[in-house]
C-alpha cells in the first residue's frame, strides 16, 4: 500500500469528501456490487468522467470498462466474497485517453467493512 | 436484417467456440436480445435538432484526415518513434473510420436512415467488444510480466475514442443500454432468453 495515506486507511469508515479530495491519487469508495459511492477529484480528473455520474454506477461495467475483467473486478469480486481485499498490482488504461500505465489498491476496510479503489499513475 | 442477423450468428459462434459450450439456445439469445433493442434504439437514436442529415454528420466526424491528425496527436503524446507501431495505428484507425464513413455513404437518404441507424448500432458493437480484447491483451501481458504491445494500446486508446465520437450521435440511455447489455453478453441474452421461454 506504497502510495496510499496510512492515516486515511486508518480512518476509512470515517473518511469525508474533503479528505477524500484532498489526495493525489484515486480513491473510489463501492459497495459489494461495485456501485460507485464515492468518487474523488482525482480520479475524476485523470478519468474526465465527473463525480455525479460516477456516483451511482457501477465503477467496473460502466464507469471504468477498462476493469471489467477478472483480473481486476473477478479480483474485487473475490475479495468481497471472501470478506478479505488488500492487492496491489499495476494496470493499464485505455478507456477514452492514452494508454495510462497505473498502480491499483483493492482494499477492504475490515473495521467498517467497506470497499475501496485506489488508482495511482505509475512513474 | 436477415442477413445481418445471419452474420451476427457466425460472428459470435467463433467466439463461442472458444468458450465454454454454450449451445445454439445461447446464440439465439444474443440474437433475441439484439433484435430487443434494435427497435426501440432504432427510435432514439437520431439526432435531435440538427439540420445535418445522420449520414453527413457522420461523414464530417469521421473523415479521414481528422482520424489522421487525431492519431498523430495520441502517438506524440506517447512519444514513440516506433515506425512499425505508428503504420499499424494509423491503418487500424483509417479502417475503422473508413467503414463508418461506406456505411454513411451507402445509407444517405431518409429512407435509409432506420439502416444507417441499425448499421451504426452493430459496428458500435463490434469496436466496443474489440476494444474490450485490447484492454484484456494489454493488462494480461502486464499482469503475466510480459511487456505490453503498445501498438494494442494505442489502438485500444484511438479506438475508444472513435467510440466516444459516435456515442455523441446516440443519446446517453442508448450508449447505457448497449454497455449494460457488452459488459456480459452471454449472461445478459441468456437472461433474456429464459424470461422469453418463461413467458411462452
Amino acid at each position: 500500500m506504497s502510495f496510499v495515506n496510512p492515516s486515511l486507511i486508518n480512518n476509512l469508515g470515517h473518511a469525508t469528501r474533503d479528505a477524500l479530495d484532498s489526495q493525489d491519487y484515486g480513491i473510489v469508495k463501492v459497495d459489494n456490487d461495485g456501485t460507485v459511492l464515492m468518487y474523488n477529484r482525482y480520479e475524476s480528473e485523470m478519468a474526465g468522467v465527473e463525480p455525479s455520474f460516477a456516483e451511482g454506477r457501477s465503477f467496473f461495467t460502466q464507469v471504468a470498462p477498462c476493469t471489467n475483467n477478472r483480473l481486476f473486478f473477478g479480483k474485487f469480486k473475490d475479495g468481497v466474497a471472501n470478506g478479505t481485499m488488500n492487492d496491489s498490482f499495476k494496470y493499464t488504461f485505455t478507456y477514452k485517453m492514452k494508454p495510462t500505465p497505473v498502480d491499483i489498491h483493492l482494499y477492504r476496510d475490515p473495521v467498517s467493512k467497506t470497499n475501496w479503489v485506489f488508482v495511482k499513475k505509475a512513474a | 436484417m436477415a442477413i445481418t442477423v445471419a452474420a451476427l450468428i457466425e460472428r459470435f459462434g467463433q467466439i463461442a467456440s472458444e468458450a465454454e459450450a454454450v449451445g445454439p439456445d445461447c446464440l439465439a439469445g444474443v440474437v433475441a436480445h439484439l433484435d430487443k433493442v434494435m427497435p426501440s434504439l432504432r427510435e432514439k437514436s437520431v439526432m435531435d435538432g440538427s439540420s445535418a442529415s445522420l449520414s453527413d454528420s457522420v461523414i464530417a466526424i469521421f473523415s479521414p484526415e481528422r482520424w489522421r491528425t487525431k492519431t498523430d496527436d495520441l502517438i506524440a503524446a506517447c512519444e514513440t518513434q516506433n515506425a512499425t507501431v505508428i503504420g499499424i495505428v494509423h491503418a487500424y484507425a483509417q479502417d475503422r473510420v473508413a467503414k463508418l464513413i461506406s456505411l454513411a455513404d451507402l445509407m444517405c437518404t431518409d429512407d435509409d436512415r432506420p439502416d444507417l441507424v441499425d448499421h451504426l448500432i452493430y459496428w458500435y458493437v463490434e469496436a466496443k467488444s474489440e476494444w474490450y480484447q485490447f484492454n484484456s491483451r494489454v493488462n494480461y501481458q502486464i499482469m503475466k510480466g510480459k511487456e505490453p504491445d503498445l501498438s494494442v494500446m494505442l489502438c485500444g486508446s484511438i479506438g475508444s475514442a472513435i467510440l466516444e465520437d459516435l456515442e455523441k450521435l446516440f443519446g446517453r440511455q442508448d450508449i447505457e443500454i448497449l454497455t449494460d447489455y457488452l459488459h456480459a453478453p452471454l449472461p445478459n441474452s441468456r437472461e433474456l432468453l429464459e424470461k422469453r421461454q418463461n413467458v411462452a
